[in-house]
Formats: structure tokens, sequence, C-alpha cells
């Protein structure tokens, strides 16, 4: 597991500015120990000092244990600090305690006196994770705090730190919002270990980087930068670093909190990174030579950077056909239009241009309108709310009563407030189908825009006729075209015009045609695939394009060759060996 | 974006006043508006215009899940209602049905213009479309029809179904391919060839005839159970769209019936369908009908003026394709001597069409509905200015030669007979 990776990255807290002193009061000792105090405490020779220190920073906390032991019943004291709560007991009994204190260690214990603690290091503890050489306390403290056991020497002015981090955790789960009926169905949990694995899982490559870092002046929550090496461009690494060090904040809960503090424009309404539940969804990203961000205790990981059509990607779409799936991203697009625009169109038209309505549409429309007391924008932003709040209403509901509320929703909604007069079965179905295409949205941050924004048409609409849906469409045109998203503009590839990326927006293209990473996003090592990948019927004379039959079935090699070289060394080969196509894929 | 945050949420606050102030000046509630399906215009004493508005009751139209309307007395089921006032221009009458009107007239989804003949005839037709052309809420795919009975006598005839005049004549036209005993005019194709030299203007007509079933129905004593609803009231009458109103110049100069209508539809290359009978052979004697019926498939048609020994005459080519649906002499059409006889035999038939049309139209009421003067003037564009002054004359005279190439494409699915063994 990544636990040595985000030990080491243990160092980078050092590196982070001291926050305003936040006091600490210890009711045994009556002395209060700053953050400034704790930065630079170092580690004392004796063991009181040390035992009195702790105690005063992390004492009054009932999960914390500590434990003196003497070894083969020697001079040497050895202390033990954790907390419980956090700390694998069988692990410690296993790793720790029992070496220590076993028989067969006695005499060794006894000769050995200078090099004590690189002994207790090198020899006897067995746990895999383990720290020397530690010789401040804010170290000590923070390593206690995320589960380690810390262990001191008595005369020794250093400190040992094992790792037998025991955190409750979720296990890996099936996908909740990005369901797939095609493809993995693995979501992350909230430990970032798990997450991390999840993603080296599917991307044994040594360009995988993961770098490390804590933020977090109270929560020092992990959180990790994922990238491949090769594929990105350094600066969007660079980039994406250097925002995320900025960040001061008391707590990250979520990446919520990261994503607006490191976002391009912090007024847009339009999501500037995406995030996903999904490994497969994370590793096709970093594919494209995107960053993607982990962060513990988020069951999302975030991405970098996304552009408009990204949004309406399901992963789904490139395991399931071509055709289908082309097919499918049109809809989506409409739903989109849908879900922005149709509640203001229909109010634009049925309000200023009638005559833009089939005669025979017209005449229902009136028909059902008779009645209804309210003026169609007010109709329509009534019902709009309504269902807003009935979605709101389900997601908060316990899962048990939540059917409760789409029987309200449909008995109320639907029926009463039509059969009352209230509102005209017209604006039910238009709400309806606003709803449904808006759910149509895979990503849901999108979805969350497009369902806000609808509201400023609706009055626009109400305002201005189809001259207003015109007028605010262009101005969030002109909004979304000037917004990027750590540099890479919004629109794209649509604008900036990206020919060869049009193959992977609102169509599929099918994978052999799909030779190239993203261009906007990848600069190198552009071709993602060999040549000529589409399939011949067997005995097709055209040897030009046969797949190179080799190293295919080693994976790792073979995978960290794809990504880390380039499709070019297929010059000499081809041709000798006779076109195997059914040794391709490696499986 | 050098604006700071508290000046941006200003900006947003004053354009969302601003857009309040703007107060939607013409914004309307769609059951706010009187959908008006059909306008009528007629002759009215003191030399008035009478202006006749079919106002289309959507309650009763939109047809299912009337869920609202429950209780309370029952509200008349009637699809429509008709208004009318009496005025100098048709804007004025339309301002003067404000008065009573409920609801503000729309004109968007009109769909049909009626002239009465009367106003037709006594009337210029340019002081009539002058409103149509000008108004923006008039569309130019409007009918113009010309009507024989009292306008409102169309109108309001409920018929079978409870379609009102507002839908019906327009469906009525939609089927115009089936018969093509009438030409489909539409307002743009009005004034423009209103507009054009060397053409003139015509329209559809349209009348309440008897419907011969219902009456022979009630003749027989049929049940007539429902009297008081609205629908069976005036039962034994139909609307009938047929034959041609014909303008010359800008007054209405009199009627070409169907057939010469078909003849007049023949000339413009306009025939998209309809039944033509045929003799089965060209030595029939009159009063004896054995005849085939066709169904025409396509036309097109060329007018072609020229000179022969300088008098300028126009050659009219006519081409056409038909299909056999019915046989009255049991021949067997496999033969192809018989198909090119009956060829034969439909050319002749189509040409007595053609010169019915001519001799009413050409002869009879002088008008250049044809276009013929528009060839000339397309083709040779100098010698037009020559002709144009003294046209209706040379219109007149003007000698017209048919070729008519016509094909039986099929003869249906069998090609022999039913031959009936005794």
């Amino acid at each position: 597991m990544g636990i040595k990776i985000f030990s080491r990255l243990l160092k980078k807290r050092a590196l982070k500015k001291p926050g305003p002193g936040l006091d600490r009061q210890n009711p045994l000792q009556g002395k209060a120990i700053s953050d400034e105090d704790l930065k630079t405490r170092k580690i004392s020779r004796d063991l009181k000092e040390n035992k009195e220190y702790l105690l005063g920073v992390l004492g009054q906390n009932a999960d914390l244990v500590t434990r003196e032991i003497n070894p083969g019943a020697g001079k040497r004291t050895i202390w033990l600090v954790y907390l419980e709560t956090l700390v694998d007991n069988n692990g410690l009994s296993e790793s720790i305690l029992k070496p220590l204190m076993l028989e067969q260690f006695k005499g060794k214990i006894e000769r050995l006196d200078a090099e004590f603690i690189e002994l207790i290091e090198k020899s006897i503890i067995t746990a895999p994770d383990i720290r020397s050489k530690v010789y401040t306390m804010d170290k000590v403290t923070d390593a206690v705090l995320s589960g380690s056991v810390a262990l001191f020497v008595d005369g020794y002015a250093e400190a040992l730190l094992i790792g037998l981090k025991n955190l409750p955790q979720r296990g890996v789960e099936k996908a909740d919002i990005e369901v797939v009926v095609r493809g993995p169905k693995e979501s992350f949990a909230e430990t970032i270990e798990v997450n991390t694995a999840l993603i080296r899982r599917r991307l044994r490559s040594p360009n995988l980087v993961i770098e490390g870092l804590r933020l977090g002046r109270q929560t020092n929550t992990t959180i990790a930068i994922a990238y491949l090496k090769g594929v990105v461009s350094p600066e969007l690494v660079q980039e994406v670093r250097s925002r995320i060090e900025r960040i001061d904040i008391d707590a990250i809960l979520d990446g919520g909190y990261i994503e607006e503090l490191i976002q391009d424009d912090p007024y847009s309404p339009f999501p500037q990174l995406g995030y996903s539940e999904r490994p497969d969804r994370v590793v096709s990203t970093l594919l494209q030579g995107r960053v993607g961000i982990i962060i513990d205790g988020t069951p999302m990981v975030l991405y970098v950077p996304v552009s408009f059509t990204d949004m309406l990607q399901s992963p789904e779409d490139y395991y399931e056909h071509y055709h289908y799936s082309t097919a499918i991203r049109l809809l989506r697009f409409l739903g989109l239009i849908i879900s922005l625009l149709l509640p203001s169109f229909y109010i634009a038209i049925t309000t200023f241009h009638q005559e833009m309505i089939p005669t025979q549409l017209l005449i229902s429309i009136v028909a059902y309108r008779e009645g209804v007391p309210f003026p169609a924008v007010l109709e329509a932003l009534i019902m709009e709310m309504t269902f807003e709040a009935l979605r709101e209403a389900g997601i908060r509901l316990p899962r048990a009563v939540g059917q409760a509320i789409s029987i309200v929703g449909a008995l109320v909604i639907g029926q009463a407030a039509v059969q009352a007069g209230f509102v005209s079965p017209l604006m039910v179905i238009i709400v309806a189908l606003t709803g449904i295409a808006s759910f149509m949205i895979p990503a849901y941050n999108q979805a969350l825009s497009m369902r806000l924004i609808r509201f400023p048409f609706m009055l626009l609409a109400a305002t201005l006729g189809l001259f207003g849906v015109v007028t605010g469409l262009l101005a969030m045109l002109i909004h979304m075209a000037g917004l990027r998203s750590f540099g890479v503009p919004y629109l794209t590839p649509l604008a900036p015009l990206k020919v060869s990326d049009l193959k992977d927006t609102l169509v599929r293209a099918p994978w052999w045609a799909m030779r190239k990473r993203p261009s906007e996003l990848v600069k190198r090592n552009e071709q993602r695939m060999a040549p000529s990948l589409k399939p011949h019927p067997p005995g097709d004379g055209d040897s030009q394009s046969s797949v190179k039959p080799v190293n295919r079935n080693d994976g790792i090699r073979a995978s960290s060759q794809d990504y880390g070289g380039s499709g070019k060394d297929q010059g000499p080969g081809t041709g000798n060996p006779p076109p195997k196509r059914s040794g391709g894929g490696g499986t | 974006m050098g604006l700071s945050f508290k000046k941006k949420v200003l900006l947003l606050l004053l354009i969302s006043w601003l857009l309040s102030q703007t107060g939607c000046w013409d914004h309307i509630e769609a059951e706010q508006l009187g959908i008006i399906g059909i306008i009528g215009l007629d002759q009215a004493p003191e030399g008035k215009l009478r202006v006749t508005l079919q106002i289309i009751n959507p309650k009763a139209l939109a047809g299912g899940g009337q869920t609202g309307g429950g209780g309370g007395a029952s509200i008349s089921t009637r699809p429509y209602r008709n208004i009318s006032a009496e005025g100098n221009t048709i804007m004025e009458c339309i301002r003067l049905l404000s008065l009573h009107a409920p609801s503000r007239l729309f004109f968007a989804h009109n769909q049909t213009i009626l002239i009465s003949e009367e106003l037709a005839r006594n009337r210029d037709i340019e002081t009539i479309v002058d409103f149509f052309d000008r108004n923006q809420q008039f569309r130019r795919n409007n009918y113009v029809l010309v009507s024989r009975s009292d306008i409102s006598s169309v109108i309001g005839v409920p018929g079978e179904t409870q379609v009102p005049a507002t839908q019906r004549i327009p469906s009525i036209l939609r089927q115009q391919f089936l018969s093509s005993f009438y030409p489909r005019v539409r307002l743009g194709d009005f004034l423009e060839n209103l507009e054009c030299d060397g053409k003139d203007v015509y329209a559809m007509g349209i009348q309440v005839e008897p419907n011969e079933a219902e009456v022979r129905e009630k003749l027989a004593g049929g049940s007539d159970s429902n009297a008081e609803d609205p629908r069976t009231q005036t039962i034994g009458e139909l609307v009938k769209i047929s034959g041609t109103a014909v303008f010359r110049g800008n007054r209405m100069a009199g009627w070409l019936n169907e057939r010469e209508s078909r003849g007049l539809l023949w000339v413009n290359g306009e025939v998209k369908g309809g039944v033509i009978n045929v003799p089965c052979s060209l030595e029939q004697k009159p009063g004896q009908n054995i005849t085939v019926a066709m169904e025409i498939l396509r036309n097109k048609s060329k007018i072609e003026p020229g000179f022969i020994d300088g008098k300028l005459n126009i050659i009219v080519k006519i081409d056409t394709v038909v299909t056999i649906q019915e046989v009255l002499c049991m021949e067997e059409l496999g033969q192809p001597e018989i198909i090119e006889s009956l060829e034969e035999a439909l050319v002749s038939a189509i040409q007595t069409e053609v010169e019915a049309a001519l001799a009413k139209a050409q002869h009879e009421y002088q008008s250049d509905v044809f276009g013929f003067g528009l060839a000339v003037y397309r083709k040779y564009p100098d010698i037009w200015k020559e002709l144009k002054p003294d046209w209706a004359e040379i219109y007149r005279n003007l000698p017209v030669y048919l070729e008519i190439d016509a094909r039986i494409s099929r003869t249906g699915l069998i090609s022999k007979p039913v031959e009936v063994n005794h």
C-alpha cells in the first residue's frame, strides 16, 4: 500500500507556515503549549521531560495510551505512546511488544548499549513501516494522531515512529452516482490509501506519480497529486502543486473545499474541476494527461483540467459500442439544452411569440391554460421550485421514507395541482421533461449549474421573450468562452476548434480511430496506440498495418513501454512476423 | 473583469431592475388570445365592407382532458364563434370587433381568407389585399378563396364532425391533389401574381351545397333524434371547394368550372392528381359512357411563345403520366396497341379540358390566368414592351397550340379484367 509514501510526505509538513498561535491548555500541568512551541520543540534526552511534554499536548485524550517497558528487565526504559483508537492492537503486540519483551532478546539488549535505538529499529521491531531519526515533537504528535506508535528510549533525543494504522474505513463498494451497465463497478472509498490502490491497480506504470502533501491546519488531511509522467505537461503539474500549496485553511473535509480554493474563476457557476467516484474514469483522465487530486476522506477524486464537453461524457461511452455511445452523447447534449432552456423557451413562446407555435398546439396550450390563475412565468417558477424542493427532499429523506416523496410528488403535483386548476398539465410536462433531461447529464456538478442557470433564463424569457433567452445564451457563451480550467479553454475543443479532438466530444469515434490523446492537454507523447489498429478480416493482404505481436503478454513492461515510450518503434519490425491478430491484446 | 465584486453585484441588480422596468410591453398570455381561423370579407351596404371572423374556442377543440371544466352550467361546446362588423376598411372593422371580443384577436394562425363573389366583382382586389400584405400577423401561406355562397353560411356549417370551418377548409385544401378541380392559391402567390406583368390572378371557389346523402336520409324519415345538438341543426349542408374565380385586372371576371379549372392547371403544370375519364375508343358515340378511369400521377408543362410569319403564337407543351384505376370496357390491357390507343384517347381528353379552359378564360373573360403574357415577356422582353399596351386585344386572338404527351405507366394490380363465366 501507499503507506510509505504518506509517511514520507510528513516531511512536507515542515515547509508549512506556522499558523497563528492556537493555544492548548493542559489541565494537568496548567501550562499552555502553543503551536509555535510544538513546531520548534526538540525531543529531549530525558524521557521524563518528553513524557511530560507529550502528556501536556495529548494527555487529556481518553484514547491516549502510554506504556513503559523494560526489555529483559534491564535498565533501559522504553516508552510507547499511541492512540488506541487508531492503532492495530494485534499488530502492536505482534510486531513491537513481543519482539521487545521476549526472552531471546534479553541478552542482546543488555549487551549493545551505544546503538540501542538503532538496534530496536533494525533488528527487533518487525512492523513494516518504521521511521527513525525523528528529533522534533511536532512530527511525533503528528504521527501519533495519524495512527503511529511513537517509541521513546530513555537517554536518546530521538524517537521511532512505527506505523500501525488501523483506521475505521469503508470498503470498496459499488459506484452510487456514476452508475454504469457495462464496465467496472468499483468506486472510491474515503481512505486515501484505498483510493490510491484502486488507481495503481489500473495503471501499473512506473510513470504514475502520486505526490503527497498535507493540508488543513487542524485536520492535517493528506492530499495526493496523481499524474502520468511523460504524458502530462510539467507546467500543469507545477500549476496544480502551487495552487494547492497556497491553501492554508483550518480544515479540508471534502474535495469541495479544495475545488473552491483552486478554481480559475471563483465567480463562475460552471464547474472548473471534474470529480469522479470511479477509479477507471480517473485513470482515463490521467492517461489523457490530466492531473488527479486525491483527498483523504473524500470518496471522489478531483481531476483538472476539464472542459465543457467532458461533463457530457460517461465512462461507459468508452466501454459500450461506439455507435451507441455516439447516439447517447448526442441525446445527452440535447438533454443539456432541454434542461437549460425548455422552461424559458416555453415561457417565451407562449407569452410573446404565439405565432411560432403550430396552430393545433397553440389551441391545446390555450385550452389547458384557461383558468390557470398565474401567468406562465409564475406557473413555471412555482413548478420548477416545487420540483427542486422534491428533489432536495428526496436526497435528505431517510431511505425508508424516500418512497413517500415520490408518491407525494406524483400525486400532489401531477394530479392535484392540475385538477385544482392551479397549473396547466402542459407545465407539468415541461417541468418533468426538464427534470428528466437534467438527470441525463453524467456530471452532477454540471447538472447543478444547469439547474441553477435555468432560473435566470426563465426570468429573461418572461421579460424579453426569445430575445431575452438569446441574450442570456450569448452572455453565457461569452462567459464560457473566456473561462479556463487550469489554463485550458473551457469550450475546447469546440472553441478554440481542434478538429482532431472532435472525435471524442459529441461523438465517440471507435477506439482504433482515436490514436492521439487530446491535443489541448498533451503536447508530447501524443500517440496512445499503434497505428492501424482497425480490425481487418483475416487474410487481408495489408501487411503494412500489422500489429506488432510483441511484449503484449507481460503486462507491466508492455504497458510501461506504451505509456513512456511512443508508438514510433513500430518501424523495422513490420511485415516480418506473420500478422497474428488473434494474439494481440495480451489477455 | 476590472470591476470589484461589489460593483459587479450592483451592476447585476441594475440590469435586473431595468428588465423589470420594461414592463414586458408586448407580453400576453396565450389564453388571452382570441385565435382567429378565418377572416371573411363581404360587401355591406353603402359601399362598406363586412368583416367576419371565426374565433376558435380552444376548450372545445383541444380534445380530451378538460379536467378543469367540471361543475357548473354546461358551457357551449361549440368549437367556434363568428363575429362580424362593418366599416370602410378591414382594420377599422377588426378594431370595432374588439369592442365585444373578450380576448385579443390574434391573426397569426389565420389560414383562410374568404372573399365574397360580390365583393370580388365590385371592389378592386388590391384595396382588399393591401391589408393582408401590410399586416405583420398574416402569413403568406393563407389560402385565398372566393365564396359563391354567403360568407356566414360557409363558415357556419358545422358539418358532420365537430370541426369548425377554420380547420375544415385547410384540411379539404390539403387534398386538392386528389381532384385538381381547383387551384391551390396562397396569399403569397396571389400577391405576387397580382403584381406580375402579363398574368392575371385567380382564386379557389368555395360554396355551400346540400349534403345529398343526409337530405335523402331525412326524406326517408331517418331519425333526427338530437335536433338540439348544434352539430345536427344545419344538417344537410356541406362546404365544397371547387372551381376557380378568374380575375381580369383587379376585378373578378367569372368562374371556371371543375373541368375548366383542371384545364388551367394542365397549362400551368400543376395537376398533381385527380381522375380523368377516357373513352375506351375514340369512335365512341356521345352518350355512351364506356370509359377508363385514369389517375393522374404528375404533370409538367411549358409555355413557349413563338412567331409564325411574324405573328405571335403560343405553344403549350403538356407532359403527363397516369395510371389506370378502373376499366369499364373489358379489354385486356397487356396489349401495347390497346395502351397506345388509350393514350391517344387520354391526349384528346386532356385537350378537351384545356380547350374548355382556354375558351372561357381567353375568349370569354379575356383573363390571362395562364400567364401567356409573362411567358412572352420572359422570352422576348423587348417585343413585350411593344405588345404590352394592347396585350388585352392580342391575347384575345392569340393562337394557342397544344403539344400533349401522355403516358400510361401502370394498369393496376391486374392486367386482365375479371372474366365472368356464364
